[in-house]
């Protein structure tokens, strides 16, 4: 299963092009590290990924379907604000990601079946979260607010995780902690593209690593063929 | 220049209190039917204390239903503006429905409480009833503006990471937009109740219930001293009201 990106072309102001005709794929079980300068159209390339961006040229696919951003269920999206609500509790947030398999009236009313409520507290468990399900979100550490994140998207049934700068705002070991886990969960088939400016990450964390510069990708290959020099050189 | 330089703030001052002086002697604050009437104040004064403790049992009887309407009325008003100011908000609608409800909203701003008062008391006759109405429909074009800016400015990456999740617009305003902005809604719902016990001070002029009735007839009878204990009590309660409306109100406000 992957996100396909193709020719895909985006510009926030009529002549000022952010992405210039990238093509890409994001697959599951698979860490891709985009890298990028600031302003490179990282934070662009993961929008039109989640469908939350309409390319202007291109496209992009989730299995042979349209990406549109609206109840494709298989792919998660973590901005950089890490975008969980603060006022939620731990379960509340994780249980977010059942949302798109209810009625609206369930929705509306807050009725989720026990089976989503016991894969949300399954996720928080296996990712640490088991001692705070009932604590608000705005009472968790950076760390764990990024774990809630990856919560809501293991009960939302993600393949696809798009996490944007999704360790830049955390100390190097919880960063590091944060990191083992998505590696740890490609193992079950769920794949991530994640944004960063740190090119020492790629080789321990990634399997595959994309630079965008200028608009275009510079580099797309594996990471284990990718030395921190060569990443650097086009960066 | 250097003159005008050195007069600075006191030059602003002299300028303000010459256009208020002229704007006085426009409406005919100083001419000498209004001079040969001020006498008549120091009569008002005189007349009016002591207050008369008489009445004080049926005002604070009627005090306490003037803070039951504005509560009631507060409560209908955010029960009803939430929803419209979710219908008014960028964050979940699009442009063609917002500027509907804002229209709306605005409408409902237009008419003052006490008018919407009068409106009541030719629907639903004299009493509080028509009180609550008037206080909730005003206090809903109010609150409703309020709300739809602090709903515009609920973080979009939350809404959209949660919406791509598989939310409709009720669920994103159930779960997000509403607990994001809570504290926020509780604040000015709050702020509301402690100006609708002000603003429904004077319902009563329209009979549409309280103190302001009391208020009406001791002024029409010219029981100057009935009048001080009624305005004396409404002060006491809206004094109180305020210093707990504020201190609650911190609690729900960043600090």
């Amino acid at each position: 299963m992957r996100i396909s990106l193709r020719d895909v072309s985006f510009a926030y102001r009529p002549g000022r092009p952010v992405l210039s005709s990238v093509s890409l794929d994001i697959e599951s079980g698979e860490v891709l590290m985009v890298l990028g300068r600031s302003g490179a159209g990282k934070t662009t390339l993961l929008k039109l990924a989640a469908g939350l961006l309409k390319p202007q040229s291109g496209s992009v696919v989730y299995e042979g379907l349209q990406v549109d951003g609206r109840r494709s269920r298989a792919i998660a999206y973590v901005p950089q604000a890490i975008g969980i609500v603060e006022n939620l509790t731990v379960l509340e947030n994780a249980l977010l990601g059942a949302l798109g398999g209810l009625s609206l009236f369930s929705q509306v009313v807050g009725s989720f079946p026990r089976e989503a409520v016991s894969r949300a507290k399954d996720a928080c468990e296996l990712l640490g979260l088991g001692d705070y399900v009932n604590v608000k979100a705005k009472e968790l550490s950076g760390g764990q607010k990024q774990r809630v994140a990856i919560a809501r998207a293991l009960v939302q049934g993600a393949k696809i995780v798009l996490a944007d700068e999704f360790v830049s705002q955390l100390d190097p070991l919880t960063s590091l902690e944060v990191l083992e886990l998505t590696r740890d969960l490609r193992t079950q088939g769920i794949g991530f593209a994640i944004t960063t400016h740190d090119v020492h990450l790629v080789p321990k964390f990634g399997d595959k690593v994309a630079v965008i510069r200028d608009g275009r990708i510079a580099l797309h290959k594996d990471a284990s063929n990718a030395s921190v020099e060569e990443v650097l050189s086009v960066f | 220049m250097r003159a005008l330089r050195w007069a600075g703030p006191n030059a602003n001052l002299l300028i303000l209190l010459g256009v208020a002086l002229v704007l006085l002697w426009h409406f005919g604050a100083f001419s000498p039917r209004t001079i040969s009437k001020l006498p008549n104040l120091c009569v008002f004064l005189a007349n009016a204390f002591p207050p008369d403790p008489e009445p004080i049992p049926v005002l604070l009887g009627s005090m306490l239903e003037t803070v039951l309407i504005a509560l009631a009325g507060t409560t209908l008003a955010v029960l009803v503006s939430v929803p419209l100011a979710s219908l008014s908000s960028r964050s979940l609608f699009t442009a063609p429905v917002t500027s509907f409800f804002r229209f709306l909203l605005s409408v409902i701003r237009t008419i003052p409480a006490i008018l919407w008062a009068l409106l009541f008391v030719i629907t639903v006759g004299f009493g509080p009833l028509a009180g609550v109405l008037g206080t909730a429909v005003y206090s809903i074009g109010y609150l409703g503006k309020l709300l739809y800016e602090a709903f515009d400015a609920v973080d979009r990456d939350v809404l959209d990471s949660v919406r791509i999740s598989g939310a409709g617009k009720l669920a994103l305003m159930r779960y997000v937009v509403i607990p994001e902005s809570a504290n926020y809604i509780i604040s000015q719902a709050i702020f509301m109740f402690e100006y609708n016990v002000r603003a429904s001070t004077i319902l009563g002029l329209v009979g549409a219930g309280g103190i302001g009735f009391y208020i009406l007839s001791y002024v029409q009878v010219l029981d100057y001293r009935s009048l001080t204990t009624a305005l004396l009590v409404v002060l006491a309660f809206v004094v109180a009201i305020d210093v707990a409306s504020s201190r609650l109100r911190s609690k729900f406000l960043p600090s």
